[in-house]
């Protein structure tokens, strides 16, 4: 089959070409004033070839003897056709449509107009993207893109984000759910490839200010054509181009701060006086005499009147600063668009920010009206600040609540306190001193680029090229300083990480459209291609330790000991030919299929090869007869569509058994069976089948787009656990089957349009129904917190079920089974039941724009609900178990006599009766609706700009994250957190205020 | 010239053409091999074993875990209030099935006999080094087995016929294991350390040596060796109880080893020096750890040191059982500073946490474990020899002590004591208390206050439970969960 391909790829090629006599016709576009209309496409019927007017709304254009018609189009004037006649000079004048019905749609190696399109598709424009305090594009898209879930993971400046798209669809790793993601056609390496800091993302080296659209795909018929990786959605980012016309420049600033947002009253932290009393009472109930309960008081600080609230410490107010200037415009034969960005944020925690350097080019050229060259090159440099992530001690958020309010953070004469005696730091750190002395650099650059061609082979034939690079170097260096925290017993230690990754990815691909039938009724198109996609990774590891004091020289070559210098590798590849064609029958009925053959290294000979493929069709119900009359209505259009894609996110080598080395013994090489290997592993398959609805009413004030799929992702990759006795916890096979079922509903309606006064809402909600299908042998599977049932939500809790605190004695009671007739104060005579998930019911967001002459005010919510979030960390800061740790308020409302009603305990010093281990005490109601952005504009009159010699000023003041309402009155963390719920002391999200200008000149 | 765009495009699609090809897709690691070819010569068996020994030195085994449990469960060390959180089920005895302990050393020791299974099952003729290898691997599964055994199952002292562990003998990633008896399990373990006893012939300071790969290996204490194996076989007969084969296997090595016991000049050098040794003094077998390969911040020195964590303390009941001319108690320190008031003290054994050089060891067999079983055996004997043999550790400790004179049941507490102070912070401790089913009645809880919790014999948490992964993951072990977990 692949041999085929390639074959018919060059048989294609080599077809003959009909050479025929030209003769140039030329004219002028205006609208239906009379004004010109620049940048306008003319392009010779039933072909690609073409031009585009000028400045002056002219045009000429070569077209062949036996031309019958030129198509002279542009977005937001519709398309008119002309049919040539002896006369070399068309005139024509366009007048402007509602929107929608012309516009382009970028999809898989290449676009569609919006009325051709068969696939369930969003699009998410440049000014939904522009100057926002995020720092990657990709955080931006929650509540945008109805069935995309994008919560963010944390507030650290720079940190992967977790995308799902229509539910979660594989669950190898987290990773493996994610979308492909592919900018200007190549396939990148996104997320985070980091190795030494907390959370890192390779899409925060993009400049979203660069970013023209992001076409989310998402059902098969989008998808497919990715092959072998489209099955969990694929973004495409498309980078903004220049135009011919008058050079345009623009300059966004924008400036602010950045502070704590809101924290759940039961996530801070009791002071002094309050924990004191609560250690007393903790040393009471557990029965010490009055002499030991004054010692261990006085060992804890009572009467060293310190009284520190640790929140207040770690926390600032940082700064949110962005500048973009660019330039764009070009000639008939020469386009570009240029550009240079700095962005800056930091977190509201201590030592945690970022910066951003980027540049853009863009550059085509235009050689004849059969042949184009692009060049594209971006670059940038981000410096990333990341303090250590999860339960370390040295990450200031998870100090907090292992800290007591009666610790000093600093000595009397002002310097920090690093003693680790008494009531010190004794096993805890002082986060103060290590976010002072500790470094933790991300240093990373990315380039992508590409060279590409277009060539017209004939008038309705084009053969494109295009070789792309995506290069990411990440330079990483960990200091833990000698005197206080991890770094101690090693007298200093230095981590440098050098990770380089160099990915490509070569497509050539032929496009053919044709006009046929009667009256040219039928629009066919196809395309042809082939792809190949080759990564590698390499990995360059140093420490050493044994720093020079006083720990002003933190690199490694000032440290005694080297410890580790070592480099490795690992690769990828993928090839594969893809193949689509489709039929349009006066743009009423469509119908399109496509089909891909991939190849991947990812798995044995046995199993190298997969075939994906779809059909979609659509009906623009709009363009029969019998909807003329109906004037209400301004577009209809029914779409259906049904594929299979796939998915290879697994580890490069996993499919082989192999023999790994690095488990050395006294300085000696030593090697052990270190991976089971599955020569049967093969891509996980998704069939998914969409059935959409456009529509749009009353002149487009009314529009609307529902969905309802569902997609089966079957021969699911998977580490399956396997018994520990063999010396592996899992082998990844291709077992079970995950259902994702759903709805999408949005709808974008303006309420008011005048002159000066507009009103638009926008909403959008989607449905997602997860079910786990099928698990190997029908056995339920336990990971960590969930469990896997078939009939059951991916994301179901498996967890004892609190019963509430026992009011005659404070003890904690959970319900022995799932019946509810018996409680018990033992945990582990209490049974797991499966309740709650971690996945929403439903989330979207919701859009209100209302402008009034120059003045506008957006606000953008972003919502979810029914899904439960977990904090695994409160174990250590609520009841007695862990009487030294800093304790949060919600221990004020712990039982303490008989007849108490109260959700928590009685607080017994050191009682070890798990009230606080994982149980449904510690899930909450996820749901929340946060107003994600509200911005208060100002666009200056044409009058004002003319007289300052630009073209366009605005202004505006932008709140992000200022509120959030929540439903879960006990809430000990913030509701919005990553795809399993659950909260990993992870650095605070921002509440950002900026005011920033934009002027185009 | 005019520009042949036809040909340029035809070039494009041959050059993209060529990553049609099969060799584009294989794409071979840089840091593995097919397991198929990694174990064909002596040089291959070689890299195999340093691997096996490396896999001992996982924190949840060797490198921290079973010392810390050892002292931790029973009553010779407790955790300082304000501790890094670690291990606090050891001292609170209300470890659950998900206990990460119980399942991370169940994890650990079963990848160890993985390792030890991969060289056993090597297809290679046999061979001087071959032989050896392969004993060594022997023993090391007979003390992986051992060691799961006695964590997850009722002593052999107490029913022999109690579910045990499954035994694992050769890789079979589908196997759903049950558990075999104890007595299975011991007498597979007596079985490997009979192979491994007849296959190995070095002992400590000799070399083996790989012509093909010109390796010459010295066999220091940080690799099994001929009388090391039959040390831990009198081990395991002394935990059966067992006590005529544990004196012929003790007096094997006595007579035939030619190890010694340090001398107490001596004594807090051995200590503090964290390489491994060849001169067959005291150390028959530890895991080693060095500066390219250590636990880092997650080692057994940095949880008991200042430097480090320095979690666990010495009760003062245990440092109060030590005569002020006992050598032992000098790698005990006493420090007044670390919590106002009180006199602490602080296990120094391992003190190498801020040494770059080097890193502490674990020591897993001793000579005077050796002397100190054979005493047990001869007071379970009723041989007189038994006072000897204690004496024997005893005075050498302890210049200034006369010898005990005890007999009957007094004769055997004294040996516990013995060993107690021989082998505090080693991980002892608890399994003495356990093959004899003691309680353990000073289990400290808090130091300032002292603060026990007598810990019954009929309390179910002296055994870990099954891994609840485990019996997720395996249906047949679901049904063999210990007690009241």
């Amino acid at each position: 089959m692949r041999k085929l391909l390639c074959l018919l790829l060059l048989f294609a090629l080599c077809a003959g070409h009909i050479s025929a006599q030209n003769r140039i016709i030329s004219g002028k576009v205006s609208d239906e004033k009379g004004g010109p209309l620049p940048n306008t496409s003319v392009v010779i019927k039933g072909s690609n070839s073409g031009s585009t007017t000028k400045d002056d709304g002219t045009y000429t254009l070569q077209v062949p003897k036996n031309t019958k018609a030129i198509v002279i189009s542009l977005v937001g004037m519709g398309s008119k056709e002309i049919a040539l006649s002896e006369t070399d000079i068309y005139n024509v004048s366009l007048t402007s449509v509602a929107k929608g019905l012309d516009e382009i749609v970028i999809l898989g190696y290449g676009s569609r107009k919006k009325v051709d399109v068969t696939a369930a598709v969003a699009t998410v424009k440049a000014p939904d993207l522009e100057n926002r305090p995020f720092t990657s594009v990709d955080q931006m898209l929650q509540g945008k893109v109805p069935g995309l879930q994008a919560p963010l993971l944390s507030g650290q400046p720079g940190a992967a984000q977790s995308i799902r798209i229509r539910g979660i669809g594989s669950v190898v790793s987290s990773a493996a759910a994610n979308p492909l993601y592919v900018v200007d056609g190549m396939i990148i390496n996104a997320g985070d490839l980091s190795s030494l800091t907390a959370t890192a993302n390779t899409i925060a080296g993009i400049n979203a200010n660069d970013i023209e659209s992001i076409t989310v795909l998402k059902d098969a018929q989008a998808t497919s054509i990715y092959g072998s990786r489209g099955a969990n959605g694929v973004i495409l980012i498309t980078t903004k181009t220049g135009k011919a016309g008058k050079t345009k420049f623009r300059l966004d600033a924008e400036a602010g701060i950045t502070k704590l947002a809101d924290l759940p009253d039961n996530a801070k932290f009791l002071n002094a006086d309050e924990w004191l009393s609560l250690l007393e009472e903790g040393l009471r109930n557990a029965g010490r005499r009055q002499g030991q309960i004054d010692t261990t008081m006085a060992g804890f600080g009572k009467g060293n009147g310190v009284n520190t609230n640790w929140l207040d410490l770690i926390t600032r107010q940082g700064s949110q600063q962005q500048y973009n200037l660019s330039a764009s415009g070009g000639d008939d034969k020469n386009q570009f668009y240029v550009s240079g960005g700095y962005f800056k944020q930091d977190a509201p925690v201590i030592n945690s920010d970022f910066k951003r350097y980027a540049f853009r080019t863009n550059y085509k050229h235009i050689s004849t009206d059969k042949l184009n060259f692009n060049v594209s090159l971006s670059g940038s440099n981000s410096i990333q600040h990341t303090p250590s992530g999860g339960g370390a001690f040295a990450n200031p958020v998870s100090a907090v609540p292992f800290l007591r309010p009666t610790q000093n953070p600093y000595n009397a004469d002002g310097s920090y306190n690093i003693n680790t005696t008494g009531n010190d730091f004794a096993s805890t750190f002082n986060p103060l001193y290590i976010a002072k002395y500790n470094k933790y650099n991300l240093n990373a650059t990315l380039f992508q680029g590409y060279i590409g061609g277009e060539y017209a082979i004939l008038n309705n034939l084009k053969f494109t090229s295009k070789y792309g690079i995506d290069f990411n170097n990440l330079e990483e260096y960990r200091f833990w300083n000698q005197y206080h925290g991890d770094g101690k017993s090693y007298g200093g230690s230095g981590d440098a990480n050098n990770t380089r990754y160099f990915n490509w990815t070569f497509t050539n691909q032929l496009d053919y459209s044709a006009y046929v039938g009667k009256d040219q009724a039928f629009r066919v198109n196809a395309k042809l291609g082939y792809e190949s996609q080759k990564s590698k990774g390499y990995f360059v590891n140093t420490r050493a330790e044994g720093f020079p004091p006083p720990n002003e020289l933190t690199l490694t070559t000032n440290a005694a000991t080297v410890k580790d210098g070592k480099v490795s590798a690992s690769e990828y590849d993928f090839a594969g030919a893809f193949a689509s064609g489709g039929i349009s029958y006066e743009d009423k009925y469509i119908l399109e299929g496509s089909f891909r053959r991939d190849g991947s290294s990812r798995f044995s000979d046995e199993n190298k090869y997969g075939n994906f493929w779809s059909v979609g069709g659509a009906w623009n119900v709009q363009k029969e007869k019998f909807m003329d009359g109906v004037s209400f209505v301004s577009d209809v259009k029914l779409r259906g569509s049904y594929g299979l894609s796939g998915n290879a996110a697994i580890g490069n080598y996993l499919w082989r058994q192999t023999y790994g080395f690095g488990s050395n013994y006294n300085g000696l090489p030593g090697g052990s069976f270190n991976v089971i290997g599955n020569s049967d592993l093969t891509w996980e398959s998704t069939v998914q089948s969409d059935i959409g609805l456009d529509a749009s009413f009353l002149n487009d004030r009314i529009s609307i787009v529902f969905d309802l799929y569902k997609r089966v992702s079957d021969r699911l990759l998977f580490a399956e656990p396997i018994s520990r006795t063999t010396g592996f916890t899992s082998v990844t096979r291709n077992v079970g089957k995950l259902e994702n079922k759903g709805f999408e509903f949005s709808i974008n309606t303006t309420p008011v349009k005048s002159q000066n006064f507009n009103w638009n809402i926008s909403f959008n909600i989607s449905n997602n129904k997860n079910r786990v299908r099928q698990l190997p042998g029908g056995k339920d599977i336990i990971d960590g917190a969930f469990i896997l049932r078939e009939g059951y939500d991916y994301r179901t809790f498996y967890v004892r079920e609190w019963a509430g605190v026992d009011p005659a004695n404070g003890d904690p009671l959970w319900y022995v089974d799932g019946s509810h007739a018996k409680t018990t104060n033992d945990y582990n005579s209490a049974t797991r039941q499966l309740l709650k998930s971690a996945s929403p019911k439903f989330f979207g967001g919701v859009t209100n724009s209302i402008s009034y002459k120059g003045f506008g005010l957006d606000a953008d919510f972003v919502y979810n609900y029914g899904n439960t979030v977990r904090d695994p960390w409160i174990f250590y800061s609520i009841d007695g178990t862990d009487p030294t740790s800093g304790k949060t308020k919600l221990n004020l409302q712990r039982w303490q006599k008989p007849g108490d009603i109260t959700n928590v305990p009685r607080y017994v010093y050191q009682l070890a009766n798990n009230s606080s281990s994982f149980s449904t005490r510690f899930l909450y109601k996820g749901d929340f609706i946060r107003l994600r952005n509200i911005t208060l504009g100002y666009t200056a009159n044409d009058k004002l700009v003319k007289r300052l010699h630009g073209s366009s000023i605005h202004l505006y003041l932008r709140g992000t994250n200022l509120f959030t309402k929540t439903y879960d009155k006990n809430l000990t963390v913030d509701p919005e957190q990553g795809i399993n719920g659950s909260a990993n002391l992870d650095i605070f999200y921002a509440r950002i205020f900026t005011a920033g200008i934009n002027i185009g000149f | 010239m005019r520009f042949n765009y036809r040909l340029f495009v035809i070039l494009l699609i041959i050059s993209t053409a060529t990553s049609c090809k099969k060799d584009f897709f294989n794409l071979a690691p840089y840091n593995s091999i097919p397991l198929s070819q990694a174990l064909s010569t002596e040089g291959d068996l070689n890299i195999a074993s340093n691997g096996m020994y490396q896999g001992m030195r996982n924190t949840n085994l060797y490198g921290r875990t079973y010392p810390i449990k050892g002292d931790l469960m029973a009553d010779n060390v407790y955790l300082k209030a304000n501790n890094s959180g670690r291990y606090l089920a050891f001292r609170d005895y209300n470890q659950t099935a998900a206990n990460t302990e119980a399942n991370d050393t169940w994890n650990a020791a079963y990848d160890v006999i993985k390792r030890a299974n991969t060289i056993i099952s090597a297809d290679i003729p046999a061979s001087k080094n071959v032989d050896e290898l392969k004993g060594q691997a022997y023993a090391v599964r007979a003390l992986m087995t051992f060691e799961l055994v006695r964590n997850y199952a009722k002593p052999y002292t107490v029913d022999p016929n109690a579910l045990g562990i499954p035994l694992v003998t050769t890789f079979d990633q589908n196997a759903l294991p049950v558990r075999n008896t104890v007595k299975e399990v011991y007498t597979q373990m007596i079985s490997d350390l009979n192979q491994a006893f007849t296959l190995m012939s070095l002992n400590i300071g000799q070399s083996i040596i790989i012509p093909s790969t010109n390796t010459t290996k010295v066999l220091n204490s940080s690799y099994f060796t001929k009388y090391a194996a039959k040390a831990l076989q009198a081990r395991v007969y002394q935990h059966m109880g067992d006590w005529a084969s544990a004196k012929d296997a003790a007096l094997q090595v006595i007579n035939n080893g030619t190890f010694s016991l340090v001398e107490s000049t001596s004594y807090v050098a051995y200590w503090k020096n964290p390489a491994a040794s060849s001169s067959r003094v005291e150390s028959m077998f530890e895991v080693s750890s060095d500066n390219g390969g250590n636990n880092g911040t997650n080692s057994l020195s940095n949880f008991y040191e200042l430097a480090g964590y320095g979690d666990a303390w010495v009760t003062n009941e245990l440092y109060n059982t030590y005569s002020a001319t006992d050598i032992r108690r000098q790698v005990i320190l006493v420090n007044t500073t670390v919590t106002a008031g009180n006199t602490v003290y602080l296990n120094n054994k391992y003190s190498n946490t801020t040494n770059a050089a080097d890193k502490d060891d674990t020591k897993v067999l001793r000579y005077a474990d050796v002397i100190l079983i054979l005493a047990e055996a001869y007071a379970n004997l009723d041989d007189a020899n038994a006072l000897i043999r204690l004496n024997e550790v005893a005075k050498k400790r302890d210049a200034a002590f006369i010898g005990y004179t005890s007999t009957g049941a007094q004769l055997k507490n004294d040996i516990i004591t013995e060993r107690r102070k021989e082998f505090a912070f080693e991980g002892y401790r608890y399994w003495d208390l356990m093959r004899l089913n003691l309680p353990i009645p000073n289990h400290t809880k808090s130091q300032f206050p002292t603060i026990l919790s007598p810990i019954e014999i009929t309390d179910y948490h002296r055994l870990f439970p099954v891994p609840q992964a485990e019996l997720d993951a395996n249906p047949n072990i679901r049904t063999q969960q210990n007690p009241g977990f």
